[in-house]
């Protein structure tokens, strides 16, 4: 008989009822443990003793929002504070929505499992345009009205931030507040006086017009916004005063000071970005034309290496893993990168730790560098001329020239890298058939390289689609219609052809959408809401975009997508977004424009002179090249 | 030196998989700066292995794994470090130093044991023991095993090596002692489920619990980390 055997070690925690529930329902999903929580680093506060209580909520699947930066330095600002606590929530992947729905359980955060309406705020993050319907559905889940207008006094505060909120136009009508630039700051001027108005007492309206007074916050429902007979924008409009005409970003100005994530939760799964994360910079003045963070993030500000070191030392300590990650827009660009790179090797080379870069630039420091970092050659090395001939890398100020990237590619073949990825855009601004077919002469190029030494296995070219974006020197253009693009990419396709190539696509309908969600004003919120009733969600998901039932809420609504993605906005008219400021002017968007048109390339003013984009004047910050100190 | 410990697994980490569990377990060793081996290579690993597998979902209280250390330190402050980073849900139960050549893990395991609870709505205590140890008393018991490219037909009878059913209204507690390992497995719930299938029955798993995995020779069990005889011989089938 197995009487020699324990039992089980039934020491269980105390159970609230929806644990109790999710112990039934989390055996039968998808990789459970996205929505369990418990993972190294947690933070979990006591409800009952702490005044302001907020969820910041990840409108993508767990493991795509455990990757993301800014969440975690978020994350670590509020849970410093003692008067403040935030816990985490990310979109359900459609089992677990089923389960929660079918079980009538609310959305809840993965800390404490409380459900989403208990908090005083929600605070989504904007990454990209396509997990808008995520947000309506999350905000449905957890019992919450989706519109901010219908909201009572005792729901949370929705707020959101991100690059995407640099034009939130399109669900600016779900949202309560809008944090425009970096939110270290900024949210924690908003916990104070949510504090003080759960102290003091006050309504929603009154709190909600305090906000509007922070510098950065954007509150919507203040705004109103006339259309002309042409469907243009005629005006956007505080409603009331004390609420400014137009809000600015807010920076740090030191990111030595900055509190940095030295604490992040550590995922049992394995995520997107599974490793620590450093970030050495802030903003990426290389003024790519078709580069909205290249835009909305300047200007560039670096952290010291000594900062640096001393971080990844504590990082590392923290959080047990075996990789660290320069993460940042260009990180190579880092002033001091070489030192950093050695003084990290030198430091952690020896406990198996590796040092790794997310993306590199296709010229021969790079491919030197990634050489002392990446031991692992089997892995693909990533280059991203993004236009195939020489004139069109000229309009979108790319600056790598065919030269360059050959180069490039023959030293990391000889360095034993044996398979490549190059990454283009289809379909920007002044494109040619010519342009297209230079695209698979470069691959061709790259693929029939004779070096003196090793080989090359495989090219990937990846073709996205060109998104015309909000704040970037191409606002105004329209994207070329699917039809066209489809056309387009097929070129590329169809020159593809041969030993060693790959072509990988993106989706024309899903850019489509994107390019509407970016461009877009708050007529497109009744769009969104219809898509999402109609069963949308997830659309990164290519396995769960449905196109043929967003043309049916476009019909439904009477939107016509063409207006904002395809249409060419002329200089005059008031584009939708033009309220908000990102500090860099209209002006120089409008003279980068006229650059483009006519291939005359701009410098990287954090490596030459200034160019006069108006940032450092606006947010009253030093003019300074990367690397110097006065 | 090597170390082999046995942990646990419990409440919210019975919902991360082996893998995850590996992975948990190996940054817990890094976060302790315990002094762990490192395999050569491009992508240098510390040097930990792991007994056989248990399925997600499943709590447990034997799970094994060696360290390989390159220094040596005491089994105890070892334990301690080690415990002192582990995440929620994960425990050190014990640890002993064993022989740097001592057989794998993966190599020495052969059986387990578990506890299971499950319901089966509107069967009576009665009926339920007595369909079960009629089930038992079969000379063999065939289930279609099913993986990405091939099915093939198993008999799971004689890798049942205990099983004690304490039936009631609606459902049970099964002990059982399975073969695991290279020379032949089966996993509880896919006994349980050959159990539905015999009488026709719906039955739903409620908890999975692993109590012991053992290196089990000639009718005798031995625990991974004592290597002496936890108990007498494995006596009949019942
Ligand atoms: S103001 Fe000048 S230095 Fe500052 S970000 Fe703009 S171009 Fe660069």
């Amino acid at each position: 008989m197995l009487n020699g055997l324990v039992g089980p070690n039934k020491e269980m925690e105390d159970l609230n009822e929806l644990s109790k529930s999710l112990e039934r329902i989390l055996p039968r999903v998808e990789k459970p443990a996205r929505y369990t929580g418990g993972e190294w680093n947690e933070v979990r506060k006591n409800h009952a003793e702490i005044p302001v209580k907020m969820v910041l909520a990840f409108p993508d699947i767990y493991e795509v929002g455990m990757s993301h930066l800014g969440s975690k330095i978020l994350y670590q600002v509020v849970n410093t504070r003692p008067d403040a606590l935030m816990e985490r929530v990310f979109a359900p992947w459609v089992d677990m929505e089923k389960e929660l729905r079918a079980n009538g359980l609310p959305l809840y955060s993965l800390e404490t499992r409380t459900s989403l309406k208990e908090f005083d705020l929600i605070g989504f993050t904007l990454q990209y345009e396509m997990t808008y319907t995520n947000i309506l559905n999350m905000l449905d889940l957890a019992g919450i009205p989706l519109w901010a207008k219908e909201r009572a006094e005792t729901d949370p505060l929705v707020v959101a931030g991100g690059p995407c909120a640099f034009n939130p136009e399109p669900i600016a009508p779900f949202l309560d507040l809008v944090v425009l630039g970096e939110g270290e700051e900024v949210l924690g001027e908003i916990l104070d006086l949510v504090r003080d108005f759960k102290e003091r007492g006050g309504s929603r309206q009154e709190l909600l017009q305090a906000a509007a007074a922070i510098p950065g916050v954007y509150v919507p429902q203040f705004y109103t916004v006339e259309y002309l007979d042409t469907g243009a924008v005629a005006a956007v409009r505080p409603d009331r005063t004390g609420i400014p005409a137009r809000v600015q970003k807010r920076v740090l100005k030191d990111l030595n000071q900055a509190t940095f994530p030295q604490r992040p939760v550590v995922p049992f799964l394995d995520v997107v970005h599974d490793r620590a994360m450093l970030e050495l910079f802030r903003g990426c003045a290389r003024g790519c034309r078709f580069c909205q963070a290249g835009m909305i993030y300047r200007p560039v500000r670096e952290k010291d290496t000594a900062t640096l070191v001393e971080q990844a030392r504590r990082l590392l300590e923290n959080t047990g893993y075996g990789e660290i990650s320069l993460t940042s827009l260009s990180s190579l660009d880092y002033s001091r990168i070489e030192e950093l790179i050695d003084a990290l090797i030198k430091e952690h080379g020896t406990e198996g730790v590796r040092v790794s870069l997310p993306s590199l630039r296709a010229d021969s420091f790079a491919v030197e560098q990634a050489k002392k970092i990446h031991e692992v050659r089997r892995s693909s090395i990533t280059f991203a001329p993004e236009a195939g001939s020489q004139r069109l890398r000229d309009v979108i100020n790319k600056n790598v020239t065919e030269e360059d990237l050959l180069r490039a590619v023959i030293q990391a073949v000889e360095a034993g890298w044996r398979s490549f990825k190059l990454y283009f855009m289809v379909g920007l601004p002044t494109e040619t058939d010519d342009d297209l077919l230079g695209i698979a002469e470069l691959a061709r190029r790259v693929a029939n390289i004779k070096p003196n030494r090793g080989s090359i296995t495989r090219v990937t070219v990846s073709t996205s689609n060109f998104v015309p974006k909000p704040h970037t020197p191409f606002q105004w253009e329209g994207q070329v219609d699917s039809e066209e693009l489809k056309r387009r990419q097929l070129l590329v396709h169809g020159q593809l052809k041969g030993k060693r190539l790959e072509h990988r696509w993106h989706g024309t309908e899903q850019s489509l959408l994107e390019a509407v969600m970016s461009k877009g004003d708050r007529r497109i919120a009744p769009v969104i809401e219809r898509a999402w009733r109609l069963g949308c969600r997830l659309d990164g998901w290519s396995e769960h975009f449905r196109f043929d039932l967003w043309q049916q809420a476009f019909q439904d609504i009477g939107v016509d997508p063409a207006f904002y993605a395809n249409r060419t906005i002329p200089e005059d008219e008031i584009l939708p977004w033009d309220h908000l400021d990102p500090g860099v002017t209209k002006d120089f968007l409008l003279s980068e424009r006229m650059r483009a048109l006519s291939g005359a390339s701009t410098p990287d003013c954090s490596q030459e002179r200034c160019s006069g984009c108006g940032v450092c004047p606006a947010l009253d910050i030093p003019i300074r090249r990367r690397g110097e100190t006065k | 030196m090597k170390i082999r410990v046995r942990l646990a697994k419990e409440r919210v980490a019975r919902f991360i998989s082996h893998l995850d569990f590996a992975g948990a377990v190996e940054k817990a060793v890094r976060r302790a700066a315990l002094p762990v081996a490192y395999s050569e290579g491009f992508t240098p690993r510390p040097k930990i292995a792991f007994g056989s597998a248990l399925a997600l979902g499943g709590t447990s209280e034997a799970e094994f794994a060696d360290f390989e250390l390159r220094e040596l330190l005491p089994v105890a402050e070892f334990k301690t470090r080690l415990e002192a980073q582990l995440p929620a849900g994960i425990k050190v139960l014990a640890a002993r130093e064993v022989s740097k050549n001592a057989p794998s893990l993966m190599a020495q395991i052969n059986a387990a044991s578990y506890q299971v609870e499950a319901q089966l709505t509107g069967r009576q205590e009665k009926e339920i023991q007595t369909a079960w140890e009629e089930f038992l008393e079969q000379g063999s018991i065939i289930i279609v095993k099913e993986t990405k490219s091939k099915r093939r037909d198993l008999d799971i009878r004689p890798l049942i090596l205990q099983a004690r059913l304490r039936a009631r209204d609606a459902g049970g507690t099964w002990d059982l002692l399975l073969r695991a390992g290279s020379t032949g497995n089966v996993r509880p719930e896919e006994v349980l489920q050959a159990f539905w299938n015999a009488n026709n029955w719906h039955g739903f798993i409620e908890t999975i619990h692993r109590t012991g995995l053992y290196i089990e020779s000639r009718g005798n069990l031995l625990s991974p980390l004592v290597e002496f005889k936890v108990r007498g011989e494995v006596e009949g089938n019942r």
